[in-house]
């Protein structure tokens, strides 16, 4: 897959992740990189800069096996450019989808 | 490589980060290389799928400076914003040098119109004024005297206002110019 489209792609994914929950940083690239292949290294920085910009906040939590853990969540601002990509993403497919087709059976 | 080589690497590449960040940044790879050993990976199964850890340091670095740029507005700042977001790759050399270079050169011919007035209306005030006793040297058009003044000091003072205008621009072009790095370093797939 376009190494350029899974660098935008990438803030969609882990904005929809944390809509279903909050996530800790290891879950999420586990997660995502089952999905796509990504450097798992990369997802770190990108949610450094998400939260530094207002989209995600985080919090730690106790757990059992060691070191509180971080956890991410979504921001009112986060919930809604999510909901932007998400449509601007359904819109881009589509418009390939026809593109393609026509190809296909052309 | 070993956990600890690999945060090694990547402490010292972090280099110039505050320590804060540093401690912020590190906690993160801590936790990763935490849950990854618990669940069953080796460190360096973990090193290979985390990636070079000089690029991503880079990556921090880059971040931290035009944080940095965007939150204390100076001259020295924005260039470095400019220069780090370069040193990420060839693509973004292509879509932000060409536009920073022609902001700069806008910004020039703004302030030397504005100084370029201003300069005008003093020069004519005080040729008005000296012209009886420098003849030779001084030439201004045979109209009313306090025209020419009245004239002079309108020149001035657009000249002035017009570098004030340009202070604001400075400001608007400086904002618009990191806006856009982001935009860049956010889309473009650096090397």
């Amino acid at each position: 897959m376009n190494i350029q489209l899974k660098k935008g792609v990438l803030e969609l994914c882990v904005l929809s992740m944390l809509t279903k929950k909050d996530c800790y940083g290891y879950e999420l690239v586990n997660e995502i990189s089952k999905s796509i292949m990504i450097a798992e290294g990369t997802i770190y920085p990108l949610l450094k800069r998400l939260k530094d910009e207002g989209y995600l906040s985080t919090y730690l939590e106790e757990s059992q096996e060691g070191p509180p853990r971080k956890y991410y969540k979504l921001t009112e601002m986060g919930e809604k450019t999510k909901k932007e990509l998400v449509s601007e993403w359904y819109t881009f497919v589509k418009g390939v989808g026809n593109i393609v087709g026509e190809e296909m059976t052309a | 490589m070993t956990k600890n080589e690999y945060l090694g690497i990547f402490n010292r590449a972090l280099d110039s980060i505050s320590i804060e960040e540093k401690r912020e940044i590190l906690y993160d790879y801590q936790e990763h290389f935490t849950i990854g050993l618990a669940d069953g990976k080796t460190e360096e199964q973990i090193c290979l799928e985390l990636g070079d850890p000089k690029a991503i340091a880079k990556q921090y670095r880059v971040g931290s400076i035009v944080k940095q740029a965007e939150e204390n507005k100076s001259g020295t700042n924005i260039v470095r914003a400019v220069f780090a977001a370069l040193s990420l790759g060839f693509l973004n050399l292509i879509f932000i040098l060409p536009v920073f270079f022609a902001l700069i050169g806008l910004l020039l011919a703004l302030y030397s119109a504005g100084i370029a007035f201003t300069l005008s209306g003093i020069c004519m005030f005080f040729g008005r004024l000296l012209e009886p006793v420098f003849p030779e040297l001084i030439s201004i058009p045979d109209i009313n005297p306090g025209i020419i003044i009245f004239a002079s000091i309108s020149l001035t003072s657009f000249g002035l206002l017009f570098c004030i205008a340009d202070a604001y621009i400075t400001r608007f072009f400086y904002i618009v110019t990191i806006k856009y790095i982001k935009g860049i370093i956010r889309i473009i797939k650096s090397k």
